[in-house]
């Protein structure tokens, strides 16, 4: 049997997002599991829901486009994303254009046609969902919705399993610093975006770079940076 | 049941902040009781630093009285907590430690009926926008479960804050330009570090500059944003 390169790409990324120190930074954990997703599966791109006092709220997106339509989902109080942080359960690929009229044609702008969701479970509760966004609905089988929901499970666990605070309220803390966490991130991409003259896309990919090389928390440079404190050896683009 | 009386009244401001309601939505006495205390007070960061009251219930010789000796002093509870960023409590103001800690502020504290202080900066990314403070008139340690609902109304009182015209409270029934679901946009965050890099000000400063801009012009503050962001807005370092 041999083992591909997929698979070892997919091995590597479970391990990514299971092996994370005790004091990880949850949103950098919830944005690295939108990237393994978009670079595993045929996806347009991915975001992550949660409902937060009973409202939905996005918590990170792979990249802006995506973060756009999982917002204006939010604005217009329609879409998959909503639906699927709301049920909590998984969404099979499905055509925007018959269920949400009103989302369907800023997705369709951006080349997107149809979501798929899995959900964002914990052992002891259900957070939200992962929304893949797709060009087409059958760009995405069972099988890379197991994989989906696995990818999804293990990040779960991970973030269940941190400082031993498996228990409910410890829970909902890191997804209240993962909410307050993403506001800091996207000051961090406008004050990028101001000094280098970069997208908001290469800003938040430098970001997420640096962060990684210098094992320092995603949450914590956007903070300085957001700051006005830019590395001296930061890099806009990689 | 207290506890579901807080949980609906959360809900009810969460609604009113989506609908662009500012924060004379939040009755300030109805808080105070379901967070035990007797006097709620919330300060508004005004530009180079300064707390200005913005809100707050009025009991004599407690809260706004309170506020207005800190700003000041330029010492105490609230100032602490919007200069640190960080939460402040003092369970008993008359202890020593207590004075020692706000030399000025806790003898005058303790000329009312305050025993207890809480303090909790509004937070927005790495911007503090203002500070909310809760005093009661009995001593004691502020529990998890306190501390946790207290923190839960800060958030609410935030969204609401943002609503609010930042020289003034509007009238009672005054609403923004149109619902602003503005912790959900992305891009008010985006413009605050864009225009705090562009002009060279602090990320607090920015986002005042934002909202004054949108005030003035009777705009959304995500419009202001996206149009800062494209460029198309150049704003300058005044109003």
């Amino acid at each position: 049997m041999v083992t591909t390169e997929r698979e070892v790409r997919i091995a590597q990324a479970v391990s990514d997002l299971a092996h994370r120190p005790a004091d990880a930074d949850p949103l950098e954990l919830m944005h690295d599991l939108t990237g393994h997703a978009v670079a595993l599966l045929a996806v347009r791109g991915a975001s992550i829901t949660v409902l937060d006092h009973s409202v939905v709220s996005y918590v990170t997106a792979s990249d802006e486009t995506s973060l756009r339509l999982t917002e204006d989902q939010i604005i217009l109080d329609e879409g998959p994303c909503l639906d699927s942080a709301r049920t909590r359960t998984a969404l099979a690929p499905t055509d925007l254009a018959a269920h949400w009229p009103h989302f369907a044609p800023r997705a369709r702008a951006e080349g997107v046609t149809a979501v798929a969701a899995v959900s964002l479970r914990l052992p002891q509760m259900l957070l939200g969902a992962l929304n893949l966004l797709l060009t087409d609905p059958s760009s995405l089988d069972d099988g890379d919705m197991e994989l989906a929901q696995m990818l999804a499970d293990t990040a779960g666990y991970t973030l269940a399993h941190r400082r031993e605070l498996a228990d409910t309220a410890g829970v909902l803390a890191q997804l209240q610093a993962a909410l307050d966490g993403r506001i800091v991130v996207e000051q961090a991409k406008g004050m990028l975006v101001g000094r280098f003259g970069i997208s908001m896309d290469q800003a938040l990919t430098g970001l997420r770079a640096h962060a990684r090389a210098q094992q320092q928390r995603l949450t914590d440079l956007a903070a300085q940076i957001a700051r006005g404190k830019i590395p001296a050896e930061f890099h806009p683009v990689r | 049941m207290a506890h579901d009386e807080f949980t609906r009244l959360l809900h009810r401001l969460h609604q009113a902040a989506l609908d662009g309601r500012d924060l004379s939505a939040a009755s300030a006495a109805t808080a105070a009781r379901l967070l035990h205390l007797q006097a709620l007070t919330l300060s508004l960061r005004a530009a180079s630093g300064t707390l200005e009251p913005l809100w707050g219930t009025t009991a004599d010789g407690l809260g706004a009285g309170l506020e207005e000796w800190q700003y000041t002093l330029g010492e105490g509870p609230t100032v602490d907590a919007a200069r640190t960023a960080k939460a402040v409590t003092e369970a008993d103001l008359t202890t020593p430690a207590a004075a020692q800690r706000w030399p000025v502020f806790t003898p005058a504290a303790c000329d009312t009926p305050a025993r207890a202080v809480i303090a909790v900066p509004l937070r927005l990314g790495v911007a503090t926008v203002g500070t909310l403070t809760g005093y009661r008139t009995t001593p004691g340690p502020f529990t998890v479960v306190h501390r946790l609902e207290f923190d839960a109304f800060a958030r609410t009182a935030l969204n609401l804050l943002l609503n609010t015209q930042p020289d003034t409270l509007a009238d009672p029934t005054g609403t923004a330009p149109g619902p602003d679901v503005s912790l959900h946009h992305a891009e008010i965050h985006q413009a605050t570090g864009f225009l705090s890099s562009r002009l060279d000000i602090t990320i607090e400063d920015a986002l005042l500059r934002l909202r004054a801009h949108a005030f003035s012009h009777n705009r959304p503050l995500s419009d202001v944003a996206h149009d800062v962001l494209a460029e198309r807005l150049h704003l300058a370092l005044d109003p």
